[in-house]
């Protein structure tokens, strides 16, 4: 299924399945890890909060990516999901005495349930109709927590038992750090075994031609309305993380731009790639934030930029963005790439 | 060759902004206080937060060049978090990483969102958010509200209402589609029945980027209403307000605090005329003394008091009033902390604003600044002061 490096052989079944096949991809992956492990030791404070939330957005973005880049089903509705997966925790640890981590995973179940029946219009519209359709399950949830009390009817929801996580409770930036990180790469494991089951198959066939599909006896409803529940379902978790680090809950948090923003992440980092869901995660959360402390980093020294900043920060997040669409529309996983494939030739072209 | 000095600039760039010294920021020293700010500067409520964050800033000028507080000067680290509660979260996480000893915030919804931080923190918060669920120290500890709480601002209303015109009313809430927005509707409704006021009460949201409200103004009409009570900032609500005009109907409009600015005059135009504003802040137009110091403030920076309007007015006494706490724990000679500077507010004299406001009390029960309101109207483009400070 998968293209290998020229010159690795598969000698068995297990070799075949492994995820990663060459001594270059081990040390890759040990790498990767040592910088997980390092980053909250030599970031600063907002930095550490600012991996946080980009160990959110990973999950949630893996989830949107399994719907969209995958299935080929469009969603503007991820924002809601992780309202109904912060709200669900919410409401758990308030009224019960569930642990955290079974909340999460509650929370989860309840994102996925609520998500299939929102993804029932998938089976009849495609395309922008769908998008639409999936706008308004963004407006209805969003109103829910507005207007029915039991969800606060646009007060805070507070959590205020503290969160304990087998006998251990995280209460800093750093700490959640750890639970936030282990949730992100557990998703990108669950994310990408999924496609190498008949199932992620099923969703990619959808993807690629959906009446064929049909015809190969793939049974599109069931797949489609099973991408919309994992999707939610893994938007829900990442709500809920957010429910129990940042212990209280405003529906501004969830709101359409959201889910514009969840968009715009796998967009950017690439259609179809759990990596790139991780790139376009990290890259969509962490741009605004160095904006932000470049411009701090300038303070007084440009008069003009100071005076513009938040004109400037945005013209250059909208100018980023677009020139990645133009020079790179298949996002920065693509990008990393051709980088990957560019030293691995050296000092030969191809 | 281009690619890779192009890589290297922006490693550089990246190298600096990760490890950098965070120059903007509030950082307190031996003879410098450290305070944060966040301010709405392009976001949808910056039409105010703009104006709003220069007068924090104004202030801290004004009062560094007459030598600071008590000879420590004050490093203000404002940020613009676009009304946006994860960058404020954010933030707030840089800020209270550095060695701030205060913050001064600016919405509800990252006010309150940012409740749990700051109280864990000990870190004393103003903020231009006047929710009613701010001013108990026993929930909100360190949260002080300057002003006259929202709901109290709604009960004034209709207060009046019920005192000018007895009968039966029907009231449209129009509110911004956030907590800022939502935050009286509940104490609201609760002083309705409370008070036994015969009125009928529906809310109904205001989309952030609405260009017309016409659909929910058909909807006030087909309710009855009467009275049309707008909690917004002014852009939207001066939209309604000419859709009110346009669509010829017969509502009076009640202005509560943000909406009832010199912005909102100015881009409501004709449809301004007449609308009642329940205004805990003085507006700029009745030249009150204690205007006098930030407009030859701004003067001397060739800017001007009636174009930077009330918000300007808000920032500059707000900051004024957490100054004065700190000035406080300065004078009892104890350690600029947190928790000192919260025991100096609750426990310091009435902040006087030379009239433009009612004056500015906290106490250990309770961190809610001012109980009552003025309320004005609108005439010919200028607020005309209607009654005196009324309580709910």
């Amino acid at each position: 299924m998968s293209s290998i490096t020229t010159g690795v052989y598969h000698r068995s079944y297990r070799a075949d399945l492994a995820l990663r096949h060459t001594l270059t991809e081990y040390v890759r992956l040990a790498l990767v890890l040592a910088a997980v492990v390092a980053a909250p030791f030599v970031a600063s404070p907002y930095w550490v909060h600012v991996l946080d939330d980009i160990g959110i957005a990973v999950i949630g973005a893996i989830g949107l990516n399994i719907l969209v880049g995958y299935t080929g089903q469009i969603s503007l509705g991820q924002g809601g999901f992780l309202a109904v997966g912060a709200y669900s925790a919410g409401l758990i640890s308030i009224h019960s005495s569930v642990p955290p981590l079974v909340g999460i995973f509650l929370a989860g179940l309840v994102s996925a349930a609520i998500g299939a029946f929102f993804g029932l219009p998938a089976l009849r519209l495609k395309g922008l109709y769908l998008a639409i359709a999936t706008l308004a399950s963004q407006v209805i949830i969003q109103w829910a927590i507005i207007h029915l009390s039991f969800l606060g009817a646009a007060e805070p929801l507070v959590i205020s038992e503290p969160s304990r996580i087998f006998g251990w409770t995280p209460s800093s930036d750093k700490q959640w750090y750890w639970v936030i990180a282990v949730f992100a790469v557990l998703a990108a494991i669950v994310a990408t075994n999924l496609f190498r089951t008949g199932v992620g198959r099923a969703f990619v066939a959808i993807r690629d031609q959906d009446v064929a599909a049909e015809a190969i006896g793939v049974n599109t409803a069931r797949y489609k309305i099973l991408a919309f529940a994992l999707s939610t379902g893994f938007a829900g978790v990442a709500g809920a993380l957010t429910a129990y680090w940042t212990t209280i809950l405003t529906f501004e948090r969830f709101t359409i731009d959201v889910s514009i923003l969840y968009l715009a992440m796998i967009i950017i980092g690439g259609l179809g790639s759990v990596s790139g869901a991780v790139y376009g995660a990290a890259f969509i959360i962490a741009l605004p934030a160095g904006l932000q402390q470049l411009s701090n980093e300038l303070h007084g020294s440009l008069g003009f930029v100071q005076a513009n900043l938040p004109a400037i920060q945005q013209v250059i997040f909208g100018l980023t963005i677009m020139l990645f669409l133009v020079f790179e529309p298949k996002g920065l996983a693509r990008i990393w790439q051709r980088a990957k494939d560019y030293f691995r030739l050296w000092p030969f072209r191809y | 060759m281009k690619t890779r000095l192009g890589a290297a600039a922006l490693a550089a760039l990246v190298v600096v902004v990760l490890a950098g010294t965070s120059g903007g920021l509030a950082r307190s020293t031996a003879s410098t206080i450290g305070i944060g700010a966040l301010c709405d500067l392009s976001g949808p409520t910056s039409d105010i937060g703009v104006s709003y964050c220069n007068g924090e800033k104004g202030y801290v000028d004004w009062k560094n060049r007459r030598g600071g507080v008590k000879g420590h000067k004050i490093a203000l680290g404002a940020q613009d978090y676009a009304y946006n509660v994860a960058r404020a979260q954010q933030i707030y996480s840089q800020i209270s990483g550095g060695s701030a000893v205060a913050i001064m915030g600016w919405g509800t919804a990252d006010t309150t969102a940012l409740v749990p931080s700051i109280t864990k923190d000990k870190l004393p918060f103003m903020s231009a958010s006047y929710a009613e669920q701010l001013t108990d120290p026993r929930d909100t500890p360190y949260n002080f509200v300057v002003a006259t709480n929202y709901t109290a601002q709604a009960q004034i209303a209709a207060k009046q209402i019920a005192r000018t015109s007895p009968g039966h009313h029907e009231i449209a809430f129009f509110h911004n589609n956030s907590a800022f927005g939502t935050a009286p509707i509940s104490g609201l409704q609760d002083y309705i029945k409370a008070k036994s006021l015969n009125f009928g009460f529906k809310a109904y949201a205001m989309i952030t980027g609405s260009t017309s409200f016409d659909s929910q103004l058909l909807q006030a009409r087909a309710q009855g209403a009467d009275y049309i009570f707008i909690q917004n900032v002014p852009t939207p609500a001066s939209i309604l307000a000419k859709d009110v005009k346009r669509l010829n109907l017969n509502m009076k409009i009640v202005c509560l605090n943000y909406c009832g600015s010199e912005v909102f005059v100015r881009l409501a135009g004709d449809a301004a005329n007449g609308v009642l504003a329940v205004q805990p802040w003085t507006p700029v137009s009745y030249g009150v003394p204690g205007d006098a110091e930030p407009a030859k403030w701004l003067k001397n920076r060739h800017r001007s008091l009636a174009n930077e309007g009330l918000g300007f007015l808000q920032g500059w006494y707000t900051m004024a009033v957490m100054l004065k706490g700190i000035e406080k724990t300065i004078t009892d000679k104890k350690d600029i902390t947190g928790p000192n500077i919260k025991t100096s507010l609750e426990t310091m004299p009435a902040f006087v604003t030379g009239r433009v406001t009612s004056p500015i009390k906290f106490n250990t029960k309770s961190h809610d600044g001012m109980k009552g309101s003025r309320i004005y109207t609108i005439k010919n483009g200028k607020f005309t002061k209607t009654t005196g400070f009324v309580v709910p």
